[in-house]
């Protein structure tokens, strides 16, 4: 990280560096490189990805969480971290597939604090449930709504006997 | 200023509620603040009264039909969020954009850059118990909002900016008013700091007030202004360079003790640095046309993507799922005043509540995109 005050000007993303770094830290762990428009995608298994994630963090100063979210495939989950290093400036999405009748993962408030409400609001809107977060309640929807809006399985149909305009 | 908690008095915890309807929560956010005599001991935030579900409702858009959606994010900052939609869709898609759209692209987003920032200026005024910078302050967004009417038909919800370019040209005598707005603006913002900025008062009432440290607020994800009052110098538009930003000679402003004075002074500042970069992108504003050719029925290629840009109140951000059809098959947002006001509750804890009302205004949020 830069002194503060020093500015963080457009220093390039060095793809090779981070991808020969990432197989020198994460050994022991499966996963699989993808690249997508220029980014680069690390796939891992629901089993290793905590681990993978705190190794990130640690040992390549993946100091920032940009976003979490999630993605319905109906059938699988696939939970998404968008990551990003300020020493490095290297960017980072890491993606794993969970369960969609029963989805958990740990939660990574532990890691980045900023996690805490993306993994609530992820809670509501696909029912993933994240293990060791310390307040998971509802955030956005309103509570005793006990369906995930973001699921392909809940569409924009008339609902309820009055029914809406969707 | 921060009291000392002494635990040989042993007062009763008393909970406050504030909003969804208070003034000082610009908006509908709640949150319940835990006194102990004068002091906050603990705040929860709730959030979620204008969820309108906007990412399910991207699933069942095209993705030009969504552009207009996204304006009512954050409805005072529209060009930011439609132009992080639209260099996404075009990254996506390999398509380049004219320099003279990027030129319109950049003067409008800084004009409403400072617009936003008005506003902040003005109700932070509010807040500390001033009411005179607030009436200044609007009549300088006024003149913004006229610039912005005349480019893009309207004033708040723009729907400006399209896949390939913008919608139309500048009209006729845009850069004349500019201009005219340009020479004037730098005065005005003298006055400002008369009335704000250097002001013993508000400066006792400001400094050292609601700390935020700059480790605690990289794991809290919080971006734009607020994370650079904390002393952490990033900002998209120069660590990556979007829309042509690097042609530009701007400076990026920063505080270092991370209180409300800075995150307010920073503001103060950027929009200085805003106003020379549309002094810039006038003079140098190129000829050609306004927008590029793009295929009516934007289909973009499968695959996955992140993009962010620099929006007014930090890093706004969309994640789209595409699976190579018409409408996006899962399309996020990352609203920057969402993981902004993550950082609510570190900064308000032990200060009194006349404080914790000026700490919610330093982080300037905008309830649209909190909800989303």
């Amino acid at each position: 990280m830069l002194k503060p005050g020093e500015l963080y000007l457009n220093r390039k993303f060095d793809r090779d560096d981070l991808l020969k770094k990432i197989e020198l830290s994460l050994k022991g762990i499966e996963y699989d490189i993808q690249e997508n428009f220029g980014d680069v995608f690390l796939v891992i298994g629901r089993e290793g990805l905590f681990k993978a994630l705190s190794i990130l963090k640690e040992k390549l100063d993946f100091n920032y969480l940009k976003c979490l979210t999630a993605a319905d495939y109906v059938g699988y989950l696939e939970i998404i971290y968008c990551i990003y290093s300020f020493s490095n400036a290297y960017s980072l999405i890491v993606k794993a597939k969970l369960d969609a009748d029963n989805p958990e993962v740990r939660s990574v408030f532990s890691l980045w604090q900023g996690a805490d409400w993306h993994e609530r609001e992820a809670c509501d809107l696909f029912g993933i449930k994240f293990i060791g977060h310390p307040d998971l309640k509802k955030l956005v929807l309103w509570d005793g709504f006990d369906e995930h809006p973001l699921r392909k399985s809940f569409t924009l149909e008339l609902r309820g006997e009055e029914g809406g305009d969707a | 200023m921060p009291f000392d908690l002494t635990k040989d008095i042993d007062t009763e915890i008393m909970e406050i509620n504030f909003g969804p309807h208070h003034p000082s929560t610009h908006g509908v956010f709640r949150f319940v603040a835990k006194l102990d005599g004068e002091v906050v001991v603990d705040i929860e935030p709730y959030i979620g009264y204008l969820h309108s579900g906007i990412e399910k409702i991207a699933e069942t858009r095209r993705y030009f039909q969504f552009i207009p959606l996204v304006d009512r994010l954050d409805y005072t900052a529209s060009l930011t969020y439609e132009l992080c939609l639209c260099l996404l869709l075009e990254k996506m898609m390999e398509i380049e954009v004219p320099e003279r759209a990027q030129y319109i692209r950049v003067m409008l987003t800084e004009l409403q850059r400072i617009a936003t920032h008005l506003i902040f200026f003005g109700t932070t005024g509010l807040e500390a118990g001033a009411y005179t910078p607030f009436l200044y302050s609007f009549r300088e967004r006024e003149v913004i909002l006229r610039l912005v009417e005349m480019a893009c038909g309207s004033r708040m919800t723009t729907n400006y900016f399209r896949v390939g370019g913008c919608k139309w040209d500048i009209p006729e005598g845009f850069d004349d008013l500019c201009y005219k707005f340009i020479k004037k603006f730098p005065k005005r913002l003298d006055e400002y700091e008369w009335l704000l900025s250097g002001n013993e008062i508000f400066r006792d009432r400001t400094i050292g007030v609601g700390r935020l440290d700059a480790d605690l607020a990289i794991s809290l994800g919080v971006s734009g202004p607020t994370l650079r009052g904390s002393g952490v110098r990033f900002d998209i538009r120069k660590a990556e360079p979007y829309s042509g930003y690097d042609r530009f000679d701007f400076d990026v402003p920063y505080g270092l003790n991370g209180d409300v004075y800075d995150r307010f002074m920073v503001r103060v500042k950027e929009m200085r640095q805003s106003l020379r970069i549309i002094e810039q992108a006038l003079d140098g504003l190129p000829g050609g046309d306004h927008i590029a050719k793009a295929p009516k029925v934007l289909k973009p290629p499968p695959g996955e993507i992140y993009y962010r840009n620099e929006g007014t109140r930090g890093e706004i951000g969309f994640y789209i799922v595409s699976d190579g059809s018409t409408v996006p098959y899962r399309l996020k947002i990352r609203g920057p005043s969402f993981s902004n006001l993550m950082s609510l509750r570190h900064m308000m804890v032990g200060h009194s509540i006349p404080d914790i009302v000026l700490i919610f205004g330093s982080i300037d949020i905008c309830v649209g995109e909190v909800d989303r």
